[in-house]
C-alpha cells in the first residue's frame, strides 16, 4: 500500500488464525474454523479504522489476534516495525502496554470483586510505570475524571454501576499504562443508544486528547461511519474491501460492501433499495468456497469467480476492493478489471 | 477520595439489613448459627471451665455412677458412692461425663478444623494447578485423586492408622487422605468455570502474569462454594472422627474425644444409658449446627440471590 498519510503503527500481513476442531477417541485434528484467514491491513498512527461484517465473520476473532489474545498460526504482526508475533513473555510486555483492548461486554470483563481503584492500579502495578502505591492512587483517580466519573466511584465494585459507566471504567482501565493503540470490539454494542453516543464521544475525545491510534470493530454501520477515518469490511474471514469511510459508503467497490450498506433500513419510506438482500447463509468458516468466498451469494458471480482467487486490487484511491469485477450496482452491469496494483 | 462516612455507613447497613432478611427467611440457619458459634466458644473456654488434666484421673470407686435429683434413670442408682451430684452421671473410669464432654469438645474441633483447613489448601494448590495448567498435569492430579476416591474412605483411615500407629496426629492425616481429593476436584471445577469468564481475557489483555490471574482474581472468585463446603465439612469430619475411635482407633482408651467415650459407654448400654447418649447427642448438635450454618452460608452467598 502506498504510503498516502503518515506512518503505519501496526501492519498486519498475512495473519491466519485457525482454530482446530479436534475429535474422535484420539482427539486428533480434523478440521479448521478458519476465523481469520489470511488478512493484510495497516493501521495508520492517529486514525482509527473501522472493520465491520456480520455475526461470525472474524471480526472479534482479528482483534483477539492483534491483541495477542488469540495465537495465529501464520502471518506478520509488525507494531512499529517489530514483530510481535515473534515475541513471548517478558519481550513481549512493553507490546502489551502500548496496546489495550476495550472488551464489547462491560458487564463481564470486569472482576466482580475487585473494586475499581484495584482494577485501575493493577494493570500501573504490573507495568511498573508508578513508584508507589500513591502515585497510583492519584493516577487512578485522574483517570476516572478523565472518562467522566467522579473519583467517589473508587472505592465501589463493577456491580453498583451501570453499563456504561462500566465501560468508563473499561477504558480507564485501558488507558491507565498510557496505550498509543486502543482495540475496541464493539465497544457500544452491548449498551442503549443514548449511552453509546457517550461512549462514542469519550473515545472520540480522549482520541483528540491523548494522540491515540484505535481499531474499532463493531457491526453498526453508522457507528462506524462517524467514527472511522477508514473502513474494512471483512466476509468470512477476510478484509474483501478497505478504504476511506466515505468513499467506501458512497461507492462501494466489493458486491458484498454493497449488499452490507444496502441492508441498512433508509429512515426515508418513499425510496427503495437498489438492491434485493442477500440470499442464503454465509458458508462455514470450515469449508470456504473456493476462489471467491462471497461467489455463492454473489449476483455478479460468474465461473471465473469459483477458480481466481481475487486480488485485492486498487479501485480506487487508497480503496481496495477483493473482487474480479468492476461492478456498477446501479445498472447491474459489471467490466473485468486489469489485475493491477496488488495491496 | 474515598465514598464519604454517611455512604459507606449506608451501604453496610443496607448489607445487614440483606443478611438479616435471608436470616428471617431460613431460621434455621440461626440455629446453626448458635450452635456452631456456641461449640466454638464452648471449645475455646473449656481451658478454664473444668481442669484440663481431670481425663487422667480415674475413680474406679465411682464407675457408672447415676445420682441426679432432677431426674432418677430407671435403673439408676446402681451406684457405688454416689454422695455428689454429676449432672450427667459419671463414666466407666467414674470420671465426670460433663467434665469429659466438656473436654472432647476442643479435641473435636480442633482435628475438624485442621482437616477441613488443610483439605482446602490442598484443594487451592492442586485444584487451581490442575485446572490452571491442563493438559497431562490435570490428567495426573485427577486420576491420584480418583485412585483415593476410590477406596472407601473409613478403610482408607484405618489402613492408615494401622500402618502408622495410633495418634491425634495420624488420626487427624488419616481423616485428611478421605477429605483432600473432594476439595481439588471442587476448587478443579470452580477454576475451570471462572477462567473462561471475560475479565480473564481482559487481565491477559492488560498483560497479567499466569500467577496473578489465577491466585489474586480466579482462586478469590471461587471462593464461595469452597467455604460453603468447608463448613459442611466441619460436621462430617467430626462424625468421622467419632466413627473411627468408635471402632477402637483411639490413641487412649481414656482420651476425651466424643466418639471415644460414646465408644466407652456402648458397652453399658442398657446398664448406664447416659454414657452413650450425651456424647452421641454432643455429636449430633455439633454436626447438625455446621450442616446448617453451612446450608445458610450457601443460600446467603449465592449470587443469584445477591445480584
Amino acid at each position: 500500500m502506498s504510503g498516502v498519510q503518515s506512518s503505519e503503527l501496526l501492519r498486519m500481513e498475512d495473519v491466519f488464525t485457525w482454530f482446530p476442531i479436534k475429535g474422535g477417541i484420539l482427539g486428533r485434528t480434523q478440521a479448521y474454523v478458519k476465523a481469520v484467514d489470511g488478512v493484510t491491513l495497516s493501521v495508520r498512527r492517529g486514525e482509527t479504522l473501522g472493520i465491520v461484517g456480520e455475526s461470525g465473520c472474524g471480526k472479534t476473532t482479528l482483534a483477539r489476534t492483534v491483541v495477542r489474545l488469540a495465537e495465529p498460526i501464520k502471518g506478520r504482526l509488525l507494531f512499529d516495525g517489530t514483530d510481535i508475533l515473534k515475541l513471548k513473555g517478558g519481550r513481549l510486555k512493553p507490546f502489551r502496554r502500548k496496546m489495550q483492548m476495550v472488551f464489547q461486554d462491560p458487564y463481564a470483563s470486569l472482576d466482580p470483586r475487585q473494586n475499581v481503584r484495584s482494577a485501575l492500579t493493577e494493570p500501573m502495578h504490573i507495568h511498573g510505570i508508578v513508584s508507589g502505591k500513591n502515585e497510583a492512587d492519584k493516577r487512578a483517580a485522574e483517570l476516572i475524571r478523565i472518562v467522566g466519573l467522579n473519583p467517589d466511584h473508587l472505592s465501589r465494585f463493577p456491580h453498583e454501576f451501570s453499563g456504561g459507566q462500566r465501560q468508563r471504567i473499561a477504558v480507564a482501565r485501558a488507558l491507565a499504562v498510557n496505550p498509543e493503540f486502543l482495540v475496541l470490539d464493539e465497544p457500544t454494542s452491548s449498551l442503549d443508544v443514548s449511552v453509546q453516543a457517550q461512549i462514542l464521544n469519550l473515545l472520540r475525545d480522549l482520541q483528540k486528547e491523548l494522540g491515540l491510534t484505535y481499531l474499532f470493530i463493531s457491526h453498526n454501520l453508522a457507528v462506524v461511519r462517524q467514527m472511522c477515518s477508514r473502513t474494512g469490511v471483512m466476509y468470512l474471514g477476510r478484509v474483501v474491501e478497505i478504504g476511506p469511510t466515505e468513499s467506501l459508503f458512497e461507492r462501494p467497490r466489493h458486491p458484498y460492501t454493497e449488499a452490507l450498506l444496502s441492508s441498512v433500513p433508509l429512515p426515508d419510506p418513499t425510496k427503495r433499495r437498489l438492491l434485493a438482500p442477500l440470499e442464503g447463509d454465509v458458508p462455514s468458516p470450515i469449508t470456504i468456497p473456493s476462489g471467491c468466498r462471497f461467489r455463492t451469494r454473489c449476483g455478479y458471480a460468474t465461473d471465473k469467480c469459483a477458480e481466481v482467487f481475487p486480488p485485492a486490487t486498487e479501485v480506487a484511491p487508497d480503496q481496495f476492493a477483493e473482487c474480479l469485477y468492476d461492478i456498477d450496482f446501479a445498472k447491474k452491469t459489471k467490466r473485468e478489471l486489469p489485475v493491477s496494483s496488488v495491496q | 477520595m474515598s465514598e464519604t462516612e454517611p455512604q459507606i455507613e449506608a451501604r453496610r447497613s443496607a448489607d445487614l439489613r440483606l443478611a438479616l432478611h435471608l436470616f428471617r427467611k431460613n431460621p434455621l440457619v440461626l440455629v446453626g448459627l448458635v450452635l456452631s458459634v456456641g461449640s466454638i466458644v464452648l471449645a475455646l473456654l473449656s481451658p478454664f471451665l473444668v481442669n484440663s488434666t481431670s481425663w487422667q484421673i480415674t475413680h474406679p470407686l465411682l464407675k457408672n455412677c447415676w445420682n441426679n435429683p432432677l431426674f432418677g434413670w430407671g435403673n439408676s442408682n446402681i451406684a457405688h458412692d454416689c454422695s455428689s451430684s454429676y449432672v450427667l452421671g459419671t463414666d466407666s473410669y467414674g470420671r465426670n461425663l460433663l467434665t469429659m464432654i466438656v473436654l472432647a469438645i476442643p479435641v473435636d474441633l480442633q482435628i475438624a478444623l485442621e482437616v477441613v483447613l488443610s483439605a482446602v489448601a490442598i484443594g487451592i494448590v492442586f485444584g487451581a494447578t490442575a485446572s490452571y495448567a491442563g493438559g497431562i498435569v490435570d490428567e495426573v492430579i485427577l486420576r491420584v485423586t480418583d485412585i483415593f476416591l476410590a477406596v472407601p474412605g473409613i478403610l482408607l483411615a484405618i489402613v492408615f492408622m494401622v500402618v502408622f500407629g495410633r495418634t491425634l496426629t495420624v488420626l487427624t492425616g488419616a481423616v485428611l487422605l478421605i477429605w483432600w481429593p473432594t476439595y481439588v476436584r471442587l476448587v478443579r471445577s470452580q477454576v475451570l468455570s471462572e477462567k473462561e469468564r471475560p475479565y480473564v481475557e481482559s487481565l491477559r489483555s492488560i498483560g497479567a502474569g499466569r500467577f496473578r490471574i489465577l491466585f489474586r482474581h480466579i482462586v478469590p472468585n471461587s471462593i464461595y462454594p469452597l467455604l460453603v463446603q468447608a463448613t459442611l465439612d466441619i460436621g462430617s469430619v467430626i462424625l468421622t472422627v467419632s466413627a473411627l475411635t468408635f471402632i477402637g482407633l483411639s490413641p487412649s482408651p481414656l482420651l476425651p474425644e466424643l466418639g471415644n467415650l460414646a465408644s466407652l459407654g456402648s458397652q453399658y448400654f442398657f446398664t448406664a444409658p447416659w454414657l452413650i447418649i450425651f456424647p452421641g447427642l454432643t455429636i449430633l448438635l455439633i454436626s447438625l449446627g455446621f450442616n446448617l450454618l453451612g446450608d445458610g452460608l450457601r443460600d446467603i452467598l449465592d449470587p443469584r440471590l445477591r445480584r
